[in-house]
């Protein structure tokens, strides 16, 4: 794929969280940080605006376990949008504050998140933090295996939760898909862009 | 008469898919279409050696023909792609 292409995607992934999250908080987020890479982020340099960004840090708030029965409120995610595969693929998210959580998809020693379900090249970044948010819920379908990168945290879902969420009535933030002004229009020919995913388009309103 | 439709686009190499409006499928062109695209950001913009073809049910569209004469006389889903030569 063209660079470009990817320039272009990773606008609307930050779009993406410029919607859902405004002001970079909401519901079980305490902000986020966009960096144009991560040379940019290690020293502290924010994104503008208008710069590509291809790292983004998202400081969650939500409780979730760090050991059997022991919570933890507070979480950093380190995701990084450079990837060559991108946007079908994204670099292994990491937890990088201490403690990791206690997950089925979360590396005990290394804080690695095991995204394989959870990105796709028609998900958001939005809507992949709002993934995150259920999986730190456990809101999920149990495996019918261990699996995952932590056994334990498996084991423990499995046969002390009955697979179950950690909070059966958690309402996640709604992650928004943008939509794209319809200016400058030639001829007034065109109404309002819509940007969905490849299934499950809907059509944009009439002007 | 003007026949109004919604034309989805579907960029393989962005992974996403537009819904367009389209006021007038007998004025508009698939032409004038990406110009909006591109101009609104939406698109990347094509450059000289490889501007965007557009398929619609396995046919390439006429860039400078109006969708009506291509055929798109409503609703219709399109495939943008890159030529891989020359314009």
């Amino acid at each position: 794929m063209a660079k470009y292409d990817k320039v272009a995607r990773r606008r609307l992934d930050r779009l993406s969280m410029e919607l859902t999250f405004p002001n970079g908080k909401a519901k079980f987020l305490d902000g986020w940080q966009a960096y144009a890479n991560e040379s940019a982020r290690l020293q502290g340099r924010v994104a503008g605006p208008s710069e590509d960004a291809s790292v983004y840090t998202v400081q969650i708030r939500q409780p979730s376990l760090v050991a059997a029965g022991q919570f933890h409120d507070s979480w950093v995610l380190l995701v990084q949008l450079n990837h060559p595969n991108y946007p079908k693929e994204i670099a292994w998210p990491t937890f990088v504050s201490t403690p990791v959580p206690f997950n089925p998809h979360v590396s005990a020693k290394s804080g690695v998140l095991c995204s394989g379900n959870l990105w796709s090249s028609t998900t958001t970044l939005a809507e992949f933090v709002v993934k995150v948010m259920r999986l730190l819920n456990l809101d999920e379908t149990l495996p019918d295996r261990e699996s995952g990168l932590n056994h334990d945290a498996t084991r423990y879902w499995r046969t002390l939760m009955a697979g179950r969420p950690l909070y059966a009535d958690l309402r996640y933030p709604e992650a928004q898909r943008p939509t794209v002004a319809a200016s400058p229009e030639p001829a007034g020919l065109f109404g309002t862009v819509v940007v969905t995913g490849s299934t499950g388009t809907r059509a944009g309103g009439q002007k | 008469m003007k026949n109004a439709g919604t034309i989805t686009i579907e960029h393989p190499d962005v992974g996403t898919t537009l819904a367009v409006p389209v006021h007038d499928l007998a004025s508009a062109t698939p032409a004038d279409l990406v110009t909006y695209l591109t101009r609104s950001a939406t698109l990347p913009s094509p450059d000289r050696s490889r501007p965007y073809e557009l398929f619609a049910g396995g046919k390439s569209l006429a860039m400078g023909r109006s969708f009506v004469e291509n055929g798109i006389t409503g609703d219709a889903h399109v495939q943008v792609l890159r030529a891989t030569h020359g314009a």
